[in-house]
């Protein structure tokens, strides 16, 4: 993709619909983080709901910026760079996962609850 | 990043390739790695939140949500301006119009960075330093990092500046610039998670 | 705080001798004293030859892949000889009667510096050095895609090098083994500067290998010759590809890891404090994570040039392309599932190791499918066993042992039994000596050529090879043996009698070894010597397979006058069957070439400053070398007049010379390979 030039200038269609993506990007992501935190400071659902429901806003915002800010999208020319993040967070699921799994089953053998040690 | 073989071969003319699309994508792979960086820092911290208060304070006891969320907001803010700054470079937008957004995105880094220090002071003050506790420690170590991150960005940005001001708008600087925005954009993304994860999740 | 931080006076390497007159720090200061007089000699000499100005202008400030390659390896040599050393002091150690002539704190220095110079200063130097002269050639690029940042690796590597090459000369290595686990590499139980010698120097060279392994995969995804699909590529190629993709992802959890410990350390964090809430397993994760694919990235370079020599020396395609590039892929991604059966000890829940112990055996598979490729590669070939091709099948053999003996700690029962002990040792030796040394060894024999012009000589360097083969086995059965037997690793000194045949044994492996090397080196130097003889001109001294066949021999340094156009899969062999002995040039056009530049070069050494002014928490001059580190950097950026031209005439000229060379060499058969009629392509129909 060519991130750095473009044959038409500002008053193009091409420049709004661009333009339009970062818009949306910004206004999804605003309302998911204050969703987040208004459920977090509201306390209306339980603990455990809660970490869930802000789990999954979180990971939403995340896939949308990647798409509105960082133009991941299933186009032929961001595809390298999707593969790339998709092989990434294959990984980091792989590392950071297995790492709470590795740590949080050593903790359980060790009798280490939650705050002591 | 399979089978792209006729496609590359037709943008191949021989040794005058797109140099700036080259560079760029060796740019994303090095965030990736760096996002690698992130992840284990976010485990430790998921490990240490768990079992590693020790005497020191516990998440719950520690934060709250005003100030990081303003933080976020400010940071979020940056990320679009940005976006705005580098779509309108690549449709032609004056020098002048580029360089304004991108000295709006890095005040709001600036105000970003300010907001986190002003918590690292006051929690420093209050006597819960990194030397407290393992909780402690990857609470610093993990914001810290991305902080860290955040300043670089903010100096490379002034630097490149300067750069603008030598060279004006060509390739080479435009290819900076959008890889810069790139960073800039991933450490929102970064953000993200930690803000859900330390903040949000903590404060639950 | 002084400006000198922590170092002082008993730092020099000489001092403790004086203090404490003892065999051990004798050898302690005695091996401080090779290093000063290795330096002093190289730089008189350099200053009598006249070399300083060549040596500036011809390699440190080189930007060409292949030049930066031959450095790599050199550097790999050199610590090599180093390792080697080592190991045969250790082994005499364990020898001589209980408590042996070193100090026990000396002999634990000895197994630290031995296992992290053997990883992270011989093999991956080695693989990063061969990979360097050879992918770009393979894929018919002109050079690594960041030719720049290319030299800043080797730079941060070769610093990386230098700081454990100091470590003889001012203050100690650690002596909590290369994998450094806390509480022990702690500063509580090692307050000098031993870890941090440790922390830094693999945090230069683990940058260097990151940045490495971006460059590698960059250049095979965008710099491949025009029509190149990806399974159209070498093995080796592919055996790059997925290096690189581990180096990029892999080095990251090291670097995280040694910096926490170096906050705990320096600034009392608590990442792996026990008593406030660090948790020190999380080290061991941690490095298992980088340990486990960094296993791979030794290994799949290696099996990369094996797929290269077996065809070539059976005169046979490659058996079984396709199987043997998802067998590497395969590989590659297993990789990161495994990390935990380093730690199956650690005390993890018994389904949680089963997991890891079933995963650590699925990797079995693709790697018995690649054994299987090159037996079916050799099988009714016509087999010419050059050094090349004796270290490739001395591999076979001897990795499915080590292979057996992995299977087996896989299983976590086992593991219980030999964990840490000689057992476990005798096995990565027995896979990373096959897998990695034989293969670079085969790689250097087989592509040397291409670099200098000649070939080596072949008397020596299957006499090399035998003495490496049997002083492996000698050196490490042994090792198996008093393993199942109970010994431990790392041990200073054993008073069990049972053990003492054995370690005789080892110990004459580890000199037989150590004859292995220096055959090596007297290979080098007799075809040094020699070279006149041994000059291949017309390049492709061997009925090779590979593009990089198809270049005159020494390479030029635009590597390829025209890029090669990929009508197949391996177009030098398709040319030669068509009776052609110079592929057809395609279009000539100008070129650009970096210049070299000095700037590589300073900003790996005010880095390896910057990293030593922390090792001795010297913050002042620390500080310094980092923003210079940047500055540099920053200077290097307002540098926009950093190509050369080749102009397309130079290059017709190129190839019209080389045609004129390959023209007035006469045809001579395979069976006269290893003679001094050899100067260059030899052929013979391809089965």
């Amino acid at each position: 993709m060519d991130y750095i030039n473009s044959d038409v200038g500002m008053d193009s269609a091409e420049y709004k619909h661009d333009m339009a993506r970062y818009v949306w990007g910004f206004a999804l992501s605003v309302v998911l983080t204050l969703a987040g935190v208004v459920i977090v400071a509201g306390g209306v659902f339980s603990t455990g709901l809660a970490w869930s429901i802000v789990g999954i806003l979180g990971i939403a915002q995340l896939i949308i910026q990647f798409w509105a800010f960082m133009h991941l999208d299933f186009s032929k020319e961001a595809r390298p760079d999707l593969y790339l993040v998709l092989f990434t967070f294959l990984l980091i699921i792989l590392m950071a996962a297995g790492t709470v799994w590795v740590l949080a089953d050593l903790a359980s053998r060790m009798g280490m609850g939650a705050g002591s040690m | 990043m399979s089978n792209t073989g006729a496609a590359h071969a037709a943008s191949h003319d021989h040794g005058h390739h797109d140099k700036t699309g080259t560079v760029i994508f060796g740019f994303w792979i090095f965030l990736m790695s760096d996002l690698i960086a992130f992840s284990l820092m976010i485990a430790n911290y998921a490990d240490a939140e768990w079992h590693g208060i020790a005497n020191g304070p516990s998440p719950h006891e520690l934060f709250s949500l005003g100030l990081p969320t303003i933080e976020t907001m400010a940071l979020l803010i940056s990320t679009f301006t940005f976006g705005i700054c580098t779509l309108g470079m690549k449709y032609g937008a004056s020098m002048k119009r580029t360089v304004g957004w991108l000295v709006v995105t890095l005040a709001l880094g600036a105000i970003f960075l300010g907001i986190e220090l002003y918590e690292f002071h006051e929690f420093w003050t209050e006597g819960n330093t990194p030397q407290v506790s393992g909780f402690l420690t990857a609470y610093y170590s993990l914001v810290g990092l991305h902080g860290l991150h955040v300043t670089s960005g903010i100096i490379w940005g002034i630097l490149l500046m300067v750069q603008m001001k030598t060279f004006g708008m060509n390739d080479l600087i435009k290819s900076r610039l959008v890889r810069l925005g790139l960073f800039w954009h991933m450490l929102d993304i970064v953000w993200i998670a930690l803000f859900t994860k330390v903040y949000l999740m903590g404060v639950l | 705080m002084s400006i000198l931080g922590s170092l002082d006076w008993n730092d020099i390497f000489i001092v403790p001798f004086f203090t404490d007159p003892s065999l051990s720090t004798g050898i302690a200061a005695g091996a401080g004293g090779i290093v000063v007089l290795g330096a002093l000699a190289v730089m008189v000499l350099l200053t009598v030859k006249g070399w300083w100005k060549p040596l500036w202008s011809n390699w440190i400030t080189t930007l060409d892949h292949k030049k930066i390659g031959v450095i790599y390896i050199v550097l790999a040599l050199i610590m090599l000889i180093r390792g080697v050393l080592e190991a045969v002091v250790m082994r005499a150690q364990q020898v001589s009667p209980a408590p042996g002539f070193l100090s026990v704190e000396h002999h634990a220095e000895l197994f630290s510096t031995h296992g992290t110079i053997m990883i992270f200063f011989v093999a991956m130097p080695f693989l990063t050095g061969v990979i360097n002269v050879v992918m770009p050639l393979q894929i018919g690029a002109r050079d690594m895609e960041f030719p720049f940042m290319n030299a800043v690796s080797l730079w941060l590597s070769i610093g990386g090098a230098a700081l454990v090459m100091a470590s003889l000369v001012v203050g100690h290595f650690e002596t909590g083994g290369w994998t450094a686990y806390p509480p022990y590499t702690g500063i509580k139980l090692s307050p000098n500067e031993g870890v941090d010698y440790w922390i830094w120097s693999l945090g230069l060279t683990s940058v260097g290998s990151t940045l490495s392994g971006i460059n590698f995969l960059v250049t095979i995804y965008k710099q491949r010759a025009p029509g190149m699909k990806l399974f159209d590529m070498s093995i080796f190629a592919w055996a790059t590809l997925c290096t690189a993709i581990l180096m990029i992802f892999a080095m990251m959890p090291l670097t995280v890891a040694s910096l926490m410990l170096a906050l705990d350390r320096q600034a009392g964090f608590h990442f792996f404090t026990a008593t406030q809430g660090g948790n020190m397993m999380n080290f061991a994760n941690m490095f298992w994570l980088f340990g486990h694919p960094e296993v791979y990235i030794l290994i799949l370079p290696a099996f990369g040039v094996f797929s290269e020599v077996i065809p070539t020396f059976s005169g046979k395609k490659i058996y079984g392309y396709t199987s043997l590039v998802w067998a590497t892929i395969a590989i590659a991604v297993l990789s990161f599932t495994v990390w935990v059966h380093h730690f199956f000890t650690m005390g993890q829940t018994a389904h949680l190791n089963a997991i890891f112990g079933i995963a650590t055996m699925t990797i079995g598979v693709p790697t018995g499918v690649k054994v299987f490729n090159w037996m079916l590669t050799m099988w009714r070939g016509k087999l010419r066993f050059s050094t090349a091709m004796l270290f490739s099948t001395g591999f076979i053999f001897t990795f499915v042992i080590g292979g057996i003996t992995g299977v087996m700690l896989a299983n976590p029962t086992i593991d219980f039994a030999t964990h840490n002990s000689l057992f476990l040792v005798a096995h990565f030796h027995n896979m990373l000596i096959p897998g990695l040394l034989f293969g670079m060894f085969a790689a250097v024999n087989y592509w040397f050529p291409l670099c200098f012009g000649f070939r080596l000589d072949e008397k020596w360097g299957r006499r090399s090879f035998w003495l490496w083969m049997i002083g492996f086995y000698g050196a490490f059965m042994p090792l198996y043996a008093i393993g199942l037997m109970g010994a431990p690793r790392r041990m200073a000194f054993f008073t069990e009698p049972a053990y003492f045949p054995w370690l005789v044994i080892a110990m004459l492996g580890a000199l037989c070894v150590l004859a292995g090397l220096t055959a090596q080196i007297i290979q080098v130097w007799v075809s040094v010597k020699n070279r006149e003889s041994l000059m291949v001109p017309a390049g492709d001294p061997w009925d090779g397979r590979g593009i990089e066949w198809s270049l005159g021999c020494p390479v030029p340094e635009y590597d390829f006058s025209t890029i090669p156009a990929m009508t197949s899969r391996e177009p030098w062999v398709d040319a030669k069957e068509a009776g052609k002995r110079v592929m057809d040039p395609t279009e000539f056009v100008d070129i650009h070439l970096p210049k070299p530049t000095g700037m590589p070069f300073l900003v790996g050494l005010v880095a390896t400053l910057f990293a030593f002014a922390m090792i001795f928490q010297m913050w002042l001059i620390a500080a310094v070398g980092f923003v210079a580190m940047w500055v540099l950097v920053l200077i290097r950026s307002y540098d926009t007049d950093w190509e050369e031209t080749v102009t397309a005439e130079e290059l017709r000229e190129g190839y019209e010379a080389h045609k004129r060379v390959v023209e007035s060499t006469p045809q001579i058969r395979l069976d006269d390979e290893f003679t001094t009629k050899n100067r260059g392509l030899i052929m013979e129909t391809q089965v």
